[in-house]
This record gives structure tokens, sequence and C-alpha cells, in this order.
């Protein structure tokens, strides 16, 4: 089982307490595992709080990671500085005197809109970015809701074909059509981005973060890679939008039906985008993108994992019932975001920890010190929720901005993580999966602290759809011609009763045998309504004998007769059960049970 | 080989106490082999009651439900605990993993929330039935003693007592104001019920179920152990559920003044649209009688005095009387409704807990039902139910799925509304149901037959070196 560590404060007091006992690197190592894990960074930063919210770190990182060489002087045995309290975090988002981006510079060239110094010398290529994304977004009311609508829905079809689902899957597929839609990435482009992104998010995190614990020297190196990928193909679309306005370029795939009409960033960008070139506005599409993927996916998860917290039941059934209410339809985030949502992202924020260095000494942190700002430890000692969210992303976004920082990203991730978490909440029977050895929530798996890795859920997939698909298939014994005659005959003679008993039982949808593979195989399909088990042990009552006959000729039988081994020929056909191809299963009529089906035509 | 001795069942598996108190003792066995101690102690002092006609006499009945970890520390080998993870996975697995999954059991509900008397340190249930709360605290003071006595055990008790009838009416009632106790399983079992009951093995190991397939036949083991073990033994589950009397009253008050708006010619016709609504949620109207279906299911048929014990829905077969959704015809196992051949037997001994209050309600106090069952298969049976049937419409009864029962559902993530079917107008979809039930805990448990509990606590030999291979 996956250790984690103590959560008390207690525990972490111990450990500051320790550290003569420890070596730097140790302690260092043990600090990381209280950041990676969501309750013992809450218990981390009230500890440190107690001793002025600044700790200092043996860090594996160098200033000069990506150079060949380290430059003259350079710490090969370095230091970070965590600041986990408001005032350090306040006052790195907005004095560019003391503070600079510049730990964000090895994830790609200089241009990337992160790296800039806003308030330093990068102010006017900072604010050319910031011009052109708000343009892109804002001057041309892009119906974020729809298109959030659009992407859960695609998601949901794909990731909800069982009882078990895991949620950072589901959000991460989510986000990713949203970012694919809005940005106006093809139909195509999608397993590209699937591939990618990851692969970005994680060179971020680690540049970002994490660079400092682990050595995972790859990581900044392949996420370079994937960046460059994604921003060439950026820049060949927004060729074929300039190319093709205003009409959508030839051979690009649409993204499919139910998303609504509205001009993707890329094209506005390619049309327009004031004085940057090309690339510069490729770099800037890419970095909005991955930042926006990932904190979707976490924030998602995040605020679910907080709303089926034990604590919190009854803040579970009120978000139900609001989401209920909202229905499909609803406009989520005003539903849901300030009430259900920001508390959660307050005390966990998608985005933990973030990059600075340090431009003069300050308080006994050196100048040119790598510092880790612990926007959690900001955010809890806000004074309301709404200073935490100002603090995670910005005051007043927009070109103007008057805030701590701008965050290109919060209103796109405040619409589809609300999305997100309104679907699950309408999702019948939503709970945790459990560990099947002791029996408590698996829970939601993060690397350092910000990749959502797994978040197994389950829900009652039953009463979304009330069919469901059965092909058993089995080998037909040997000679395989002569038991494939048999086989006919037994199922040409038994047609009338089988079709009898299915009518009768009242809830098969449609049932028909198959041999494949030159009659070596057959294979028994059904779409039929609710409880696999239920549904074969029904059979095994009423046709028990027409199963005896077939089985005769199978190989693979349970304990025959059926009758007297109801379980065994459960068991038997489930474990000969061939699961339509990921899951897919379309029903034009999904909450349609057989027997209200045959009523209707009874009535007609 | 020899043939499985005879054996008898728990006799509260066959009929109910006679006797109105209950206390459920929940124990925690603290050190290795201390359950066996335990049950040795309770020899004498607390002897499990095994002949049915008794449960109408004597002062005190008791009976014993082992859980699979208590079973585990008794210990049993390796080829048993084999057995039932084939058969009874679900008591293997243990309601707490099975809950959110197969009954329902999620949001507030769920297994995270329960009282910590159904902790997955659960080893045994004692409980105890008498006349009065007193002759209960008398006899678990005995049992604890023994406790005190070198058992470190760690005991949690469950109150439970018939609370009587409203004002005006007879029998035993329930909270939610309905009379309990008019639905019997009578089995087919020589040890005390009647020929023509339902098939023993509906509900004890080793004999032949409805159909005739009998999945506890292990006479053809060689291992003597699993020959005798499960022998007229059955599962058993002892589920906590907290009723939010105040909520559900005002429940009724509010679909009783839709069903006036809706229907203003009923508020003339009928003395109460309250007994209206609660009779077409429940399935039978609150002194236990049935609907009338000439009556259009407006009025009650019959006596109250003597109410049947099974309701019949030949004469209303497009649910015009008795909604197709209400708990009772929901939960009718064999209704010729459902969809699937298979019967969903299930065995009750349930009590209510805390202090009874009529309409209007004091919300204050705590009170539910403390709830015992019994089955053959836990996942067939009260896993089906309560899975399929209660937290969704069973399969075949028309209608939306999503509508829970009304009675037992929890209503906390939703569902379709109920509705009621009115003469000449279209179904009334009565508001939202408010969360009115929760579950406090449910524990899975075996309870052996005279000749299982023998084995597993005196023949220590049979446990450690019995060690056959079982038989497919």
């Amino acid at each position: 089982m996956k250790r984690r560590p103590v959560q008390a404060p207690d525990a972490c007091r111990a450990l500051l307490g320790s550290r003569q006992q420890l070596s730097e690197h140790e302690f260092a190592r043990q600090v990381f595992e209280y950041l990676c894990d969501d309750a013992g960074r809450t218990a981390l930063y009230a500890a440190l709080r107690e001793v002025g919210g600044v700790l200092k770190l043996q860090s594996l990182a160098t200033h000069d990671e990506g150079n060949a060489r380290p430059a003259a002087g350079a710490e090969l045995d370095g230091t970070v500085y965590l600041l986990a309290n408001r005032h350090w975090v306040q006052s790195a988002f907005v004095d560019g005197d003391r503070f600079t981006n510049a730990p964000y510079a090895p994830l790609g060239s200089g241009d990337f809109l992160l790296s800039l110094d806003p308030q330093r010398g990068d102010a006017v290529l900072h604010q050319a970015q910031k011009d052109a994304l708000w343009n892109a977004f804002h001057d041309r009311a892009m119906p974020l809701r729809d298109i959030a609508a659009w992407a859960s829905r695609a998601a949901r079809l794909s990731w909800l074909g069982r009882d078990e689902f895991d949620l950072a899957r589901l959000a991460e597929q989510a986000a990713l059509r949203f970012g694919q839609a809005v940005f106006g990435l093809a139909g195509s482009d999608m397993p590209m981005l699937v591939q990618k992104m990851p692969s970005v998010y994680r060179g971020m995190t680690h540049q970002m973060f994490a660079r400092h614990f682990v050595a995972e020297p790859a990581a900044v190196q392949q996420g370079r890679g994937a960046m460059a990928e994604l921003v060439t193909r950026c820049g060949q679309l927004m060729k074929d939008y300039a190319l093709d306005a205003p009409d959508w370029p030839q051979g690009l795939e649409r993204l499919g039906d139910g998303l609504p009409d509205f001009t993707p960033v890329l094209k506005v960008l390619a049309l327009g985008g004031g004085t940057l070139h090309g690339m510069q506005r490729a770099v800037i599409v890419v970095g909005a993108l991955a930042g926006m993927i990932g904190n979707i996916q976490a924030g998602s998860c995040i605020a679910l994992r907080w709303l089926l917290d034990r604590e919190r039941a009854g803040m579970l059934a009120d978000a139900r019932q609001r989401a209920r209410s909202l229905g499909a339809d609803g406009d989520q985030k005003a539903g849901l975001w300030e009430e259900f949502i920001l508390p959660a992202l307050r005390r966990h924020p998608p985005a933990p920890f973030l990059p600075r260095r340090t431009l003069q000494e300050l308080s006994g942190i050196p100048a040119g010190a790598d510092c880790i700002l612990c926007v959690g430890a900001a955010t809890a000692e806000a004074g309301s929720d709404a200073e935490a969210a100002a603090l995670m992303f910005g005051l007043e976004p927009g070109p103007a901005s008057t805030g701590l920082h701008w965050c290109l990203g919060a209103e796109l991730a405040r619409v589809m993580i609300s999305r997100i978490v309104g679907d699950m909440l309408r999702l019948a029977g939503l709970d945790e999966q459990l560990d099947t050895r002791d029996g408590q929530p698996l829970g939601l798996d993060k690397r350092w602290g910000y990749a959502c890795e797994r978040f197994p859920l389950r829900y009652r997939r039953d009463l979304r759809v009330a069919q469901q698909p059965l092909n058993a298939a089995f080998r037909v014994r040997q000679p395989a011609a002569e038991h494939a005659q048999q086989l006919r005959a037994i199922i040409r003679h038994g047609a009338a009763r089988i079709e009898r008993v299915l009518r009768e039982s009242r809830h098969v949808h449609f049932a028909w045998f198959q041999f494949l593979e030159d009659d070596h195989v057959l294979v028994l399909h059904t779409v039929f309504d609710g409880d696999f088990s239920a549904y074969l042990q029904h059979f095994a009552l009423v046709v028990d004998d027409l199963f005896d006959a077939l089985f005769e000729h199978l190989e693979g039988a349970p304990p025959l007769p059926v009758a007297d081994h109801p379980e065994e020929f459960v068991s038997t056909i489930l474990a000969h059960h061939r699961p339509a191809t990921e899951d897919f299963f379309f029903s034009a009529y999904p909450q349609t049970t057989t027997p209200q089906i045959v009523r209707a035509g009874a009535l007609r | 080989m020899t043939a499985a001795r005879p054996s008898l069942p728990q006799a509260l598996v066959l009929a109910d106490s006679h006797r109105g108190a209950v206390r459920h003792l929940l124990g925690h066995v603290q050190a290795k082999g201390g359950l066996r101690n335990f049950l040795h102690g309770l020899r004498g002092l607390c002897d499990i009651t095994w002949d049915a006609p008794s449960l109408g006499r004597g002062e005190c009945h008791v009976a014993l439900g082992l859980t699979y970890a208590g079973l585990l520390s008794l210990p049993v080998p390796r080829h048993v605990r084999q057995v039932l993870h084939r058969r009874a996975p679900a008591f293997c697995d243990g309601a707490a993993l099975r809950a959110p999954a197969r009954l329902g059991d999620t949001g507030i509900n769920a297994p995270r929330h329960w009282s910590e008397a159904f902790g997955p340190t659960l080893h045994f249930i004692l409980t105890l039935h008498a006349d009065s709360p007193n002759d209960l605290d008398r006899q678990t003071e005995a049992v604890k003693a023994l406790r005190d006595r070198g058992n470190p055990v760690r005991l949690h008790e469950l109150k439970g007592s018939w609370i009587g009838a409203p004002p005006g009416q007879q029998g035993q009632w329930v909270h939610f104001g309905y009379r309990d106790g008019l639905s019997h399983v009578r089995l087919d079992h020589p040890a005390g019920s009647r020929p023509g009951g339902v098939a023993a093995g509906e509900v004890l190991l080793g004999h032949p179920r409805e159909h005739g397939d009998n999945p506890w036949l292990l006479a053809r083991q060689r291992s003597r152990l699993l020959r005798e073990l499960f022998l007229d033994g059955s599962f058993g589950v002892l589920r906590q559920i907290e009723q939010d009397t105040a909520a559900f009253e005002a429940y009724v008050d509010t679909a009783a003044q839709r069903l006036r708006q809706a229907w203003p010619q009923a508020a003339a016709q009928l003395a109460s649209l309250r007994d209206l609504v609660k009779a077409k949620l429940c399935g039978r109207w609150p002194d236990g009688r049935a609907f009338d279906p000439r009556a259009g299911g407006l009025l009650p048929e019959g006596s109250a005095q003597h109410p049947p014990e099974q309701l019949q829905f030949q004469d209303d077969a497009a649910g015009q009387a008795c909604p197709f959704a209400a708990h009772v015809r929901r939960l009718q196992s064999g209704g010729a409704d459902l969809a699937h051949a298979r019967r969903r037997v299930l065995v009750r001994r349930s009590r209510p807990y805390g202090k009874a209050a009529w309409h209007p309600v004091d919300g204050q106090v705590e009170r539910g039902l403390l709830g015992l069952f019994f089955c053959a298969s836990l996942e067939d049976q009260f896993e089906h139910l309560l899975g399929h049937w209660v937290d969704a419409m069973p399969l075949g009864l028309p209608g939306d799925r999503h509508t829970k029962d009304p009675l037992i559902g929890h209503h906390d993530d939703g569902g379709a509304p109920f509705e009621i079917a009115l003469p000449g107008q279209a179904p009334l979809p009565l508001p939202h149901m408010p969360r009115c039930v929760r579950t406090r805990g449910t524990a899975y448990a075996f309870y052996p037959g005279q000749r299982g509990l023998q084995l597993l606590l005196e023949e220590h030999d049979l446990l450690d070196r019995d060690e056959e291979e079982p038989l497919p």
C-alpha cells in the first residue's frame, strides 16, 4: 500500500524540530512527502506558520539546468526556499523589483508567457501577449458554457461505460476536448494532444517545483520537445485559418455534432494577434493550453474529493441537490462554483506551487535564490474565499488587470471545472471506490502535489443506460462441423420456445446466436435490462434444459445440469463474455426498459 | 465418509421472538483466540435458542452471528475459507465494502459515516430478545461481566423495542406510522415451520431452494467440516436505519397538500388525505389493510383487525390502486409483476429504536429501525433487494427506473418523483422526497446451525487438521 505521510501538525512540528538529527537531503525528502500529499501539506503549512512561514531546504536543482555546463559560481548543490505565508506569496506576485519569473525559462524559448517579467524589461512583449489572448477570448463572446457541456458529454461517453471509472482520466479527456475546441485544433489532433500534453504538464510541474526534490532530468527536455511539436502544429493551423478565412480551413476535421458556432482562439490570433509574430502567438496558445488542461483536471478532482470527504456529507447532499436543480442545461458555474468548488480549491489549489527567484536579499533570503510560492498556505490565511480566489486567479482578469497576478485560464477553468463537477454530482450512486484490503476509499493520487494520476469513483451505470450487451463466446467442441450442425438444430428447434421465454422475461430487448471462425466459435448476443447476474440466473432457471443441450457441444461448459448449478452457470457465462470495445454502447433510448417499450407499442 | 449429522437452525431464523425488546451486542474481540474463549463463557449464561416453539415462552431468546473476521479469528481452515469465498463472496467482503455499490449506501449513508459499532473489527453479533429492557440489562451485564473476566472484548449495544400503536390503533407499529409484523416467511422445514411454505434453502444452507438447486449441498465433500459446518446455518444482516420521522411527516403534509390542489373533490370525500398519501407510499393503509381496487384504491379493504399477510395485486394490474413504486408492491417477493423468475426471499426480525412519536413529531429524538434479516444468499437476496428493488425500480415494473423506494430508499442523490394514479386524471407526481432515512451501519454475519457451532467451538482438532481440498 502506498505510504502516506503522517498528517497531524504535531508530526510536522516534530519533523521541523528534528532537522538537526537528519541530513539536509533526508530532511528535504521528508518535507517533500508532506508537500505532495493534500492533507500533509495542510498540516505542514500550519506548522510552518508558527515559525514564520519560510523554510530553507536543500535542493537537487541548479539554476542553470539546460545549459551544457554550469555558469561560473552556480551552486551545484543548491538551496530552495519555501515561502509559506500570505505576505511572501502576495509580494512575489506583484513585486517585480524583488522577484523574477526566470525559473520558468527552461520550459521554452524566452518568449514563453510565464517566464516574462512584466515589471522589468519584458513589459512590452508580456502586454502584447495578454492583449492578444484577451481579445481572442473576451471580445467575441465565446460560448464557453456550451463548449464545456459538449466537452464533458464527449468525455462521459468514453469513460462512463462501466460502474467503475477514473475521474482523473475523464476530467483530463474533458479538459483536452474543451481546450481543443476553444483554441480551434482539429478533430484529428486529439491523439497528439493526448500523447503530448501529459509530457508538457510533467515538464512544467517538474520545472516549477519537483526538480528541487526528485531527479528526473528528462522531464523538462521531453516537455520542451512535446511543446515544440504542439507549437509547430498550432503555427500550421494559424496559417490554415489565415489562408481560408472566413471559411473553415480545407481538410481540417471539425470536432463534431453539438458544438456551437464560434471563432476559436487560433483563428482570432491568425487574423489578428497584434504585434506578435507567428511563433510568439503559437507559444502562448500552447503554454495556456497546457496549464489550463492540468488545472481543470486537478480542480475537478480536488473539488469532488473534497465533497466526498467523510466530514462533508451534508455539503455533498446540498451540492447534489443543487446540481440536480440546475440540470444539465443550467449555468453550472453560477450554481456551484462559489459555494461548493471554490472552498475546496482554496484549501488545495490546483497549482499548489509556483516558482520565483529573488533579485535582492530579502530578510535572510539571498539574492538569486530559488523560491517556491506555497499558494495553499497563502489562501489558507486569506480572510474569505473571495480573497483566496484573488490569490489563485487574480483580482481582475483583463488587459488592465490590477490584481495580484493575471491568470489567463481562470475563467475557462471555472466554467469547465464547474461543468465536470456538476455532471458528476448528477450521476446516481456516485461515490469513491474502496480499497478491498481495508475498505477505505482508494482516494486521489497526485504526482508531486499537482497532476491527478488516479481518482477511482463509481456510480450506477444501469441508471444512466438501462440496457447492456452480453456477448458470450464459446469454442465449439471438436469435430466442430459435427457439433455446429447439432447446435444449429438445437437453436432451430428451440426457436419458438426461446422466443416465448425471452418475451415473457420482460427484460430482454434483443437476442441472437452467431457462428464465427468457420463454425468454431458460437456467440450468444443479447441486449438486456439491469443486472448481469440476475439476468443470467433467470435463464438458468427457466431454460436450463436448452442450455444443457447447447453446452453438450461447447467447450468450457459449467457443471451440468444448469438448473442444479445456477451460480456456476452465471460465472461461466461471465468468464466467456467479450465486452464491447472501449465499453462503447449506443442506445437511442437509454432510460427505457423493455416493459416500457412493449407497453408503448401495445398502446399504439 | 459419513453423512452429515442432524442439526438445527437457530430458532430466530425460523420464527420471530414473541418478546418485544431487543438488544444487539456487537463484539470486537481484541485478543487472539479471544472469540472462542468468550463464546465458551457464554454457555450456561446466555445459551442460544434452538427450539423455535420456545420463542413463544421463556424469558430471553438468544441468537449468535459470526462475521467473516470472527470466523477467521477462531480460526477456520483454508478450505472452509475457499468455499466461503466461492459461494458467499459478500459475506467475506463484509457489508462495508459492498454497501456503496450493492446497497445504495452512498453520500451520508456510506460506510465511512457508519457507527463505530459496525467497524472492520466486528467479530460477532449477539442478539437478545426479552419482554423488557430491564431483563435485557441484566442479561447484558452478565455478558459484560464475562468480558471483564479476562476476555478483552469491546461491546457496542444497540437497543430496540416495540413501540406500540398510535391512539385508537392496534398491534405493533413502526416509526413513520405503519402497522408492523404483517408479513411472515414460513419456511418448509421440519424444525418448526409448515409444509407448503417457502423452500427452506431460500434461508437455510444445505437445503434445496425453490427451483430445486442446492448450492450448499456439501454432502459429497471429503471434509467432515465442510459437510457439517454450514448445514442449517443462515446468513444474517444487521442494518441500523435512522428514520427522520419529522421530515417524513412533513413530507406527507406537503404531498397531501399537493393532492388536495390537484384533486379538490377528494378533500371532500376522504377523511384523511394524509392517510391516503401514506397508503400510496407504502402500498397498504397505515393500519395494514389492503387497497380496495373497486374503490379506485381510495378506500381500504377488509378489517384493520385482520389485515392480509400477503397483498395480492391481480385485480390492480395497472397500478391504479397500489402504485408500482410503493414499498410493499416493489418488495413483495414473487410478485407477478417482476421480471426475474427467482424470488428474493428475506426473513425479517426487526424492532424499532427510539421513543415513539406519532404525528406531530418531536424532531429532536433519534429513532429508527434495527433490521435483522436472514437469507441463504446475501448477493441474490438481500443485496438484490436493496440495490435493485429499493435503490431503483425493480425490473419488469413499469415506471421510471429512477424511482426509489419511498420508505427505505435513500433520496439524497435524487431519483424520479413518486407518482400516484387519480381517477380520470393523469398520474400526479408528488414532490421529491427529502432525506428521511439514513444508514447508520450494516453487518453481514453467519448464523451457524447447532452442529456447525458445536464444530467451531469444540472440535479444535477438526479445525486444525481438516485440510482437505474442497471439491468444486
